[in-house]
């Protein structure tokens, strides 16, 4: 096996006293998708920020390529080669879906400062290549602004790629969307990484999603990595489902219901 | 006790909810359902006037309560959770309750029980220990739980409870159901908005289901349970 | 020794005003969200009214009578605060902030000239605190004795508003309307009482603040601006929202100006701006505020997407720049100067739109820069004997090269606490050309900027200025259209986005404040040539409202706007300052009306209108 893309190496995060990451060590390969998960407030988000460069851990790095991003600021860690989308959708909302492309391929290309030409005229046609990529070809001309909420999450995808990522961060990619969406939208993520040997880091609640989608699954409880493996082992390691997974069913707890419910979170 | 006629709202020129009708009858736990943006979170604020009504009704004991301020409509007796909690941050567990304080609204029903400090913190025995500590340094599944106790402090006799579960590790979840469970046993009345029907259908009674702003299927529970074609239909389950 | 504890203590008893009205500002903006402009309006009210009543009460009971007077001037301002709430805050708790801050600079206009109306133009002296009259001598040097109760009544009434806020149910709701107002209300809380409770409480406090400078100072009609000004830096230093921070910022600068004068009298206000951005550099939230968490979830609109107009556009674009170089045909020397200030200020407000509009930054001190470009032509050619042409190629420099220094700030804040910090630095700009007199002339300006021999007939210098001003708007324009433009309004519609894709947002913005500085710069030498003078008030607040206000009328997302904006309403004031004294009463109601009703310009809504027109017929 080659090298892994992302190296994520014994990272500690500590916040006022409380710790909220401790000796966190992982790495997610090329076409791989790894599912990070977890309790609230166990340390996925901040993980996550930590390894897309909005935080800067106390200890330990994040390596890509083998070569240290730690505490990079966003935008230089994409210019490495790292997209990514967000828990809630972000798109330019005033320009039209094409353009949201072009304004990510301008971007790369480094013109940003140039005056002169017209936006619009420049790249349409590699522009439109990402949108059939994640099927969106014909919203090309709609303003970003009035899509379905599933459309944006594919036109986000669609940004993410347009500088040739080696990884793909999704934070909780699924969230707000339909069961039915939410499948397909993984399916297509998953297609896409393995087509182009894309390494994707995502979080996640569905567990349908994760155990559905994710070649491997990270679980995070108070801030250690407490399981990694694949689906099936971790769905059933019992520590697993003490801390996350609970029982399965919702209906049978009548016998229970006096129990102090809320003591455990 | 919640009954809401011909409902039809807008965000900005755009329809979200055409002519909705919907029933949550005394004692009993109503689950709105359907996929996101149907419209579950939109009848919610509508129905706490958070959002201009532009027509139908929305009647609350007999009495209309369409285009009232949120104040009003919470002050008569009907308590509202909001999907994203929106405990407020910078302020003690304790102080959150506080501003969550009403007095029994006057002839109120013996049907719910009055509340206080004290039975809040028997009921979420941890909150009582985070009493002092700022809500924002809570976490997720303590900020809804805090969410809940809040507005269970005004003394509600109806409980609007927006996504109780969306976005929340399984084991709270379990716990959210178990404590709605328990709340309806004291005899409150909720109507919940959910799109996951395993947690609906471990809590409520009846469900009604919306698609694009319209009600598709209105119900018990057992019915949508059993109506394979529906569920694939409105909920793609 | 004495001298600096003499300072020392001056700069504390000024300090309590200052903190009182800080502080107001502070609980105004913490629930409502609005900044109110007109908060040194309510502090000038505060002096005034507390001069009329001690001016009644005295006679009647003496000392009692001007102790009585402060209070009851604070209490009237409060009111007046609390009417001001219900009749125009309260409408305006959903707009864009551009809009709050508009509107209640209208009522600061209206505030201005009722307070003309009533005291008239001249100061006015108060009568000496009675009690507190004296001076006493405190390690050898003599202290006012009225000074040391104002040194006392700040802590004190910084004690009573913690006591308000941290032990009483109704503080409690106070903070948590503040922290989410729809929330609050949901669970039962009355927010329209809370907030005009909360408006009169803050109003209470300006009047206080003002009242209690009677014994200190001639009440003017300057006051509201003076204060303001300060009081935003006061809140952006201290952290918005926080009453702590206020005390702390405001003794700060209190202290700051007391010393400043003994070590640069010329510019002390210089002293100020360093620590400022000191500040804002190491705690853009301020000392003790808090980062400012991501905005609750916005119901405003989505900002419409942009297109060039096509050829037709371009060809009515050239057809009229045609006809408008047709003009000295048929005008004379008068209309072709209202004629050409016209275009000037068109500049300026597409100067101003490219930023608000396209890059999203409100910009309440865009005179500044203006102002640079006129005073760098006008000192180039009086001081330098440069000639115009030169002059003219200094002017952009001089706007380009203040706002790439002032931007630098500016863009490290966002939405209205920006908007302060663009207003701050032109005040500062605005009082070093009022205070640097050798370079200046102070007050009096500099006169005699005449234009070149081959430009010097207002026809010449009329096609000069339409040659100039349709070259910079196209270019302006074409960069809207460009890239560059593009980026600025990625940042605009998701800072996050713009960065995960790699643009860095804060400089995108700080070239296109630079630009925008560039162009108003250009404007500004156009502007001392028109003129043949230039004086301090081309970079006061007034101009820069002017700048938003032609923006707002032609609408702020209408690329178009600012130049229809920049006819209707320069045309307007001109008419309106040769028939009445009172013009003031007559803008700043318009500018309301404006705010509440119409939002989207004269151009946006007649584009909605059409959009809509054709939509029904499609």
């Amino acid at each position: 096996m080659t090298s892994p893309v992302l190296e994520v190496s014994r990272i500690r995060k500590v916040f006022g006293g409380v710790v909220a990451l401790e000796e966190v060590s992982f790495a997610v390969a090329a076409g791989e998708m790894v599912a990070l998960i977890g309790p609230n407030g166990a340390g996925k988000s901040t993980c996550f920020n930590v390894v897309n460069g909005q935080l800067r851990p106390d200890e330990g790095h994040v390596a890509l390529h083998g070569r240290a991003i730690t505490g990079l600021p966003a935008r230089k860690i994409w210019r490495l080669g790292v997209g990514r989308t967000f828990q809630v959708a972000a798109t330019f909302a005033s320009m039209t879906v094409m353009e949201n492309v072009q304004m990510a391929l301008l971007s790369r290309r480094r013109r940003l400062l140039s005056l002169w030409p017209r936006a619009t005229r420049l790249y349409r046609g590699e522009a439109l290549e990402l949108l059939e990529r994640v099927g969106a070809a014909d919203l090309a001309d709609r303003p970003c602004g009035q899509l379905a909420y599933g459309d944006v999450k594919r036109i986000e995808l669609a940004i993410a790629l347009a500088n040739e990522p080696a990884l793909l961060l999704m934070d909780e990619p699924t969230a707000g969307m339909a069961p039915g969406e939410r499948a397909e939208l993984m399916a297509l993520t998953a297609a896409i990484a393995r087509e182009g040997r894309i390494a994707v880091l995502f979080t996640e609640h569905d567990m349908d999603v994760v155990f559905g989608h994710a070649d491997r699954v990270l679980v995070l409880d108070r801030g250690h990595l407490i399981a990694a493996g694949e689906a099936d082992t971790v769905r059933n390691d019992p520590r697993v489902r003490e801390v996350y997974l609970g029982p399965e069913t919702l209906a049978a707890d009548e016998a229970e219901a006096d129990a102090p419910g809320w003591a455990a979170c | 006790m919640l009954s809401v006629s011909g409902l039809c709202v807008f965000y900005g020129r755009a329809q979200v909810l055409f002519d909705l009708n919907a029933e949550v009858p005394r004692g009993r736990v109503v689950a709105l359902m359907g996929r996101n943006g149907a419209g579950k979170s939109t009848t919610m604020k509508a129905i706490m006037g958070l959002l201009p009504v532009a027509a139908g009704r929305v009647a609350f004991e007999g009495r209309e309560i369409t285009g009232l301020d949120p104040y009003r409509i919470a002050r008569l007796g009907i308590g509202y959770v909001p999907e994203d909690r929106r405990v407020f941050p910078d302020m003690t567990v304790d102080e959150n309750l506080e501003v969550g304080r009403r007095p029994l609204p006057e002839g109120a029903g013996l049907d719910a029980p009055a509340w206080d400090r004290e039975a809040i913190y028997t009921l979420f025995p941890n909150l009582r220990e985070l009493r002092a500590r700022g809500a924002g340094q809570t976490s997720g599944g303590e900020q809804q739980m805090l969410a809940l106790a809040r507005t269970l402090m005004g003394n509600p006799r109806l409980l609007l409870l927006d996504e109780p579960s969306e976005g929340l590790a399984p084991v709270i979840v379990q716990q959210m159901a178990r404590a709605i469970q328990r709340l309806k046993r004291q005899g409150l009345t909720v109507l919940l908005s959910e799109q996951n029907l395993r947690f609906a259908h471990a809590v409520a009674d009846e469900a009604v289901v919306i698609e694009k702003g319209r009600v598709r299927f209105a119900g018990s529970i057992q019915e949508l349970e059993a109506d394979e074609t529906l569920k694939r239909a409105y909920l793609a389950v | 020794m004495s001298l600096v504890v003499v300072q020392f203590l001056t700069g504390l008893a000024s300090a309590s005003s200052l903190f009182l009205v800080a502080c107001g500002l502070s609980i105004i903006f913490g629930v409502t969200r609005i900044v109110n402009f007109a908060h040194g309006s309510l502090y000038m009210l505060g002096i005034y009214v507390a001069y009329s009543t001690a001016e009644r009460l005295m006679p009647l009971l003496g000392g009692a009578g001007f102790w009585l007077a402060l209070p009851a001037a604070a209490l009237l301002v409060g009111l007046i605060g609390a009417a001001m709430e219900v009749t125009v805050l309260r409408r305006l708790y959903r707009s864009h902030e551009l809009f709050q801050l508009l509107a209640t600079f209208g009522v600061v206009l209206i505030v201005d000239d009722i307070a003309l109306a009533i005291w008239g133009p001249a100061d006015l002296l108060g009568p000496r605190a009675p009690g507190f009259d004296g001076s006493i001598a405190i390690l050898g040097s003599k202290i006012p004795e009225y000074d040391l109760v104002l040194i006392v009544l700040g802590p004190l009434v910084l004690g009573l508003l913690w006591l308000l806020f941290r032990r009483t149910r109704w503080g409690t709701l106070v903070r948590a309307a503040t922290q989410d107002r729809e929330m609050a209300g949901a669970l039962g809380v009355d927010q329209k009482k809370l907030f005009t409770a909360v408006v009169f409480l803050g109003a209470f406090l300006a009047g206080l603040g003002g009242a209690m400078q009677l014994p200190r100072e001639a009440a003017n009609l300057g006051m509201d601006l003076n204060i303001i000004a300060e009081a935003f830096v006061v809140t952006v230093v201290g952290g918005m929202g926080s009453i702590g921070g206020a005390f702390l910022a405001a003794l700060l600068v209190a202290e700051l100006n007391a010393f400043g004068i003994l070590v640069f009298p010329e510019i002390s206000i210089v002293l100020l701006f360093l620590v400022m951005a000191v500040v804002l550099v190491l705690r853009p939230q301020g000392l003790l505020g808090k980062a400012e968490q991501a905005q609750h979830a916005t119901h405003g609109e989505a900002e419409p997407t942009l297109a060039p107009g096509g050829r037709a556009m371009t060809a009515a674009g050239l057809l009229l720049v045609a006809a408008l170089a047709a003009l000295p045909t048929l005008a004379g020397g008068y209309l072709l100067g209202v004629a050409s200030e016209i275009l000037i200020l068109a500049l300026f407000a597409a100067s101003l739109q490219f930023i608000m509009g396209v890059g999203g930054m409100i910009s309440f001190g865009h005179a500044a820069y203006l102002g640079l470009g006129a005073y760098a032509a006008a000192i180039l050619t009086r001081e330098l004997g440069a000639p115009m042409e030169g002059a003219l190629l200094a002017a952009p420099l001089a706007g380009g090269l203040g706002a790439l220094a002032f931007g630098w700030f500016c863009v490290r804040l966002s939405g209205v606490y920006l908007a302060m910090l663009t207003l701050a630095f032109a005040q500062i700009a605005w009082s070093v050309a009022f205070q640097w007199t050798e370079v200046t002339g102070g007050d009096n300006g500099i006169l005699g900027v005449w234009p070149s021999h081959w430009a010097d007939s207002a026809a010449r210098f009329y096609w000069l200025t339409l040659a100039l001003v349709a070259a910079a708007v196209a270019l302006l324009r074409r960069a809207v259209f460009a890239p560059f433009g593009y980026a600025l309004r990625a940042g605009r519609d998701s800072p996050r986005r713009a960065q995960a894709v790699g643009i860095a947002v804060r400089r995108q913005q700080w070239l296109g404040f630079t630009l925008a500085g560039v162009f108003a710069g250009l404007a500004g030498g156009l502007y001392a040539f028109l003129k043949g003078s230039v004086f301090p008030d081309v970079m006061a607040i007034p101009m820069s409202v002017d700048g938003l206000v032609m923006v707002l009328l032609g609408g702020v997302q209408t690329l178009a706007g600012p130049l229809v904006g920049a006819a209707v309403y320069d045309g307007l004031k001109a008419e309106l300052v040769t028939r009445t004294e009172f013009w003031r009463i007559i803008v700043g109601c318009v500018i309301v009306l404006l705010c509440v009703a119409f939002p989207r310009g004269l151009v946006g809504n007649l584009k909605a209108l059409w959009q809509s027109r054709r939509g029904v017929e499609g």
